[in-house]
């Protein structure tokens, strides 16, 4: 294992080994001080050395050349003090002068020798150093052999105890060895010179290298500091380039890992089968998205696209409001996301794409989203959006199917106590008055507004109302609920048309629309019937036909007669019965039993709507206890109606009873499911009289009874050819 | 089929005429084709419905009332691709009207000109036994009809409103 650490190395071993050349910088820095101090104490050190032996040296030179010039003055003042003597003259001056300059000359010639405090140049005394140099104290000791002896002569005669003959002869030996002396100190000057130079100049030496070395030690330090920044910077690039490396080894890594995950989310965002995206808080689709998203929005290049602005080319006005404020919502921070994804209204919406070959494309789309949390606040929300339009037409036709089977199952319970004949002859009455409607109905030129087109509109009105009440009451008769309520229903549509002052062909889109409602419930009723006949086949064989009985027709007839009036009296509850006398539909001629079936049923209708009530209920409802047939409010309704002139004299019975049969006539204020349309009459009038040829007697007795005859003319026999 | 639609449908076309003409159209009564009949007259033109509705809407006009209102257009030498442009701008304009009043879930096709002939078993392809509605109109004494046949489609209803 190498301990050696590398640059990117963070390991304590890598440390350990970092810490020495932490330490170098620090150690250089430290001695490179040192010295640099070291030199400057040094260079003060030999600075005054230098500065002393300069001073030093200097005052030696001087006084070596004080010297020189001493020795002359000294035989000056000599010669001067023998000449005054030879002159007579007083040689006391001459003599302090030799004396003076003498003694001096002794003393620092000796000073020179021994060293010791000599007066200096400058009249302050000199602390002399002996004489180090060789040559120097060769000079001095052969000066001091020729100035000693003079000096012994001098002090005869300083002592002013000389004689002439002495003096002639120190003169004498002055002048023999005054050149000598002065040589030997101009030697000793020009020596002492030198010595004072050598001084100097091993003292100017060594400063000169400690500034030399101080000098270099100050050049060194940001030397090595530049050199130690370059050696660190070469380090940090190499550190550099180590972690690139290593960056980019991990890069590439993980550069292949991410190309792994990216491969393998373009396969998942390639093959789901939802719209996934993501949107920025300006609702701006991100830059992946997963394949279906383009199939269901029915575009490419989705990303970078604003959704909002998508979906307000697919939505209505309201809804495109109702899902900006909701994809505002979305990235409120204040509102809590389950608060808000419990309100979205993209749950299932319906949206229609322009369809290229013309017309529109409609989709129902089902949104659902999730917020994405970056620092605690909405960056981006997940929209997952999925095309369920194959569920929603689904649980569309499974309500369809359910509200038809529901439809079905009450008409089904409503026929299955019907005889299956009577069946069929409702439903072939219900088409026939339905056709008769239609036909009454398809008459295109009352679009042109007139009295006489008014007058035939509101009596084709009343045609198509006679046909809806003979269907409600053929309903009634076989108490088939489901089309009593629904032919009630026309026929209110109806009352409220005529009710019109004016009429136009708008008015009767209501009518059409009813009618159409009918015709499909009798879509419904015969399947309905030939599916009950197969199961009752299956069930049961047909019971054989007794040839001395009624006819089934005819028994059939006069039993659901029987119970209609059983049926209404219950519903008005007035007990009532009715009587059949010698009743027998077959001996009908063939053509006219549909005539008088549908008569004999508005007349117990009406009979029993209109009849009398029993005197007890009567009286409990506080009503008089004598009935009467109310001719006044029969007339009354005439009136008003128009049926009868309003200056016409006080109509007689028989002219009131004309007045039952006028179509919409009735004395009830309020229609029932029995009475008040004034339409029962009407048919019973327009199939005997108008249809049939017939007429109607009506004999009535006040308080006891009213009496209607029908009377038929024969069907001719057809003509055989 | 609710009354209101055939009403839409109605004032659509009698607002028509009146935009464009100088005189006002009446609705006749309205009635259902039998499987026998053949409402439909000279020219025609049919617009597929879908949306909330399915089903289809034709008008179908004589070749006089044509005649007369072009010239409303600045037409005045009339040929047979004019009248049948023109039935198919009629049908349109009914139907775009119409889509107005139903709002965007009421989506319609470019109309489609059919020879008179095959003006019944185009509205009975809308799907039998739908009711096809006869609404007879009247301009200027010239009779046109608009046949309607239409299924409202079961209603989705829609997740809660958010406001």
């Amino acid at each position: 294992m190498s301990t050696k650490a590398s640059p990117a190395d963070s390991s304590p071993a890598a440390d350990a080994a970092r810490r020495p050349r932490r330490l170098l910088p620090l150690l250089v820095y430290s001695l490179l001080a040192l010295v640099v101090a070291g030199s400057a104490l040094g260079i003060a050190h030999f600075t005054r050395r230098l500065e002393e032996a300069t001073t030093e040296n200097n005052k030696r030179i001087n006084l070596a050349g004080r010297q020189r010039a001493l020795s002359q003055r000294m035989t000056k003042a000599l010669l001067a003090y023998e000449r005054d003597l030879r002159a007579g003259a007083d040689p006391a001056a001459a003599l302090a002068e030799l004396q003076k300059i003498s003694g001096l000359f002794h003393v620092v010639l000796r000073g020179f020798e021994t060293g010791g405090s000599v007066p200096g140049a400058d009249g302050k005394d000199f602390d002399m150093p002996a004489a180090q140099d060789p040559e120097e104290q060769r000079v001095i000791r052969e000066a001091l052999s020729l100035w000693l002896p003079l000096q012994e002569r001098l002090s005869d005669i300083v002592q002013g105890g000389a004689a002439p003959e002495a003096v002639a002869t120190t003169v004498e030996a002055f002048r023999a060895r005054n050149v000598a002396i002065f040589d030997f100190m101009n030697e000793l000057t020009n020596r002492t010179e030198f010595t004072a130079r050598a001084q100097i100049a091993a003292a100017a030496n060594p400063r000169t290298a400690l500034i030399s070395v101080a000098v270099l030690a100050v050049f060194l330090i940001p030397g090595f500091h530049l050199g130690d920044r370059a050696r660190r910077a070469r380090l940090r690039a190499e550190k550099a380039l180590h972690q690139l490396e290593s960056a980019h080894s991990a890069l590439s890594t993980q550069s292949t890992a991410l190309a792994a995950a990216k491969a393998e989310t373009d396969r998942i965002m390639d093959t789901v089968q939802e719209g996934l995206l993501l949107i920025d808080s300006k609702f701006i689709i991100g830059p992946s998205h997963s394949r279906e998203l383009a199939a269901i929005f029915r575009q490419e290049h989705l990303a970078g696209m604003n959704l909002l602005h998508l979906l307000q080319r697919l939505l209505s006005e309201k809804m495109f409001n109702t899902t900006r404020d909701y994809f505002d919502l979305l990235f409120d921070n204040e509102q809590r996301e389950r608060s808000v994804l419990k309100v979205n209204p993209l749950v299932d919406i319906e949206v229609s794409f322009p369809d290229p070959a013309g017309g529109f494309i409609h989709r129902y789309l089902g949104f659902s989203f999730r917020r994405i949390l970056e620092e605690g606040r909405v960056s981006r929300v997940f929209v997952a959006v999925r095309d369920i339009t194959a569920q929603i037409e689904l649980e569309k036709r499974l309500r369809e199917a359910e509200r038809v089977k529901e439809r079905q199952l009450e008409i089904l319970l409503g026929i299955m106590h019907v005889d299956q004949d009577e069946l069929v002859h409702f439903a072939e009455i219900v088409e026939q008055e339905l056709d008769a409607i239609n036909q009454s109905l398809r008459a295109e030129d009352f679009a042109v507004a007139s009295p006489e087109q008014q007058e035939k509109l509101r009596a084709r009105l009343n045609q198509v109302f006679r046909s809806v009440h003979n269907i409600k009451g053929n309903a009634v008769y076989l108490r088939l609920d489901y089309f009593q309520k629904a032919a009630e229903a026309f026929e209110t549509r109806l009352s409220e048309l005529l009710a019109r002052p004016k009429l136009g062909g708008e008015d009767f889109l209501a009518i059409v629309v009813a009618q159409a409602g009918l015709r499909a419930d009798l879509g419904d009723l015969i399947e309905l019937r030939s599916k009950l006949v197969g199961m009752r086949s299956a069930g049961s064989s047909p019971a054989p036909a007794d040839a001395g009985a009624a006819s089934p027709a005819s028994s059939a007839l006069a039993d659901g007669l029987r119970q209609l009036a059983r049926d209404i009296a219950d519903d008005l509850g007035k007990p009532a019965e009715i009587q059949l006398d010698d009743y027998a539909l077959h001996v009908v001629a063939h053509g006219r039993q549909e005539l008088v079936r549908d008569t004999l049923i508005q007349l117990v209708r009406n009979a029993i709507a209109h009849g009398v009530e029993p005197p007890a209920e009567r009286a409990a409802s506080g009503k008089p206890p004598v009935a009467r047939l109310d001719l006044e409010r029969i007339r009354h309704r005439a009136l008003s109606a128009g049926l009868l002139p309003a200056d016409a004299p006080e109509p007689a019975p028989a002219e009131l009873a004309r007045c039952i049969f006028a179509p919409g006539f009735s004395t009830r204020d309020q229609a029932d499911a029995h009475s008040g349309r004034g339409q029962g009459m009407d048919i019973v009038k327009t199939r005997v009289v108008d249809e049939a040829g017939g007429r109607i007697e009506v004999r009535s007795a006040p308080g006891r009874f009213c009496e209607f005859a029908l009377y038929l003319p024969e069907i001719p026999e057809p003509a055989l050819v | 089929m609710e009354e209101k639609i055939l009403k839409i449908f109605a004032d659509s076309t009698t607002r028509y005429f009146a935009t464009v003409s100088d005189g006002s159209a009446r609705l006749g009564t309205p009635y259902l084709r039998d499987e026998t009949e053949n409402p439909a007259l000279d020219y025609a033109a049919v617009i597929g419905i879908s949306g909330h509705y399915r089903g289809r809407v034709c008008y179908t006009a004589t070749r006089e009332q044509l005649h007369a209102l072009l010239p409303q257009f600045g037409e005045t030498e009339c040929d047979e691709s004019l009248y049948a442009d023109l039935v198919g701008e009629i049908t349109n304009t009914i139907s775009g009207n119409a889509r107005e009043s139903l709002g965007a879930g009421f989506m319609i096709s470019p109309p489609v000109l059919i020879p008179a002939s095959a003006a019944a078993g185009a509205i009975a392809d809308a799907g039998a036994p739908l009711p096809c509605y006869v609404l007879p109109v009247t301009w200027k004494e010239h009779r046109s009809r608009v046949l309607v046949t239409l299924q409202p489609q079961p209603v989705h209803k829609p997740a809660p409103d958010a406001t």
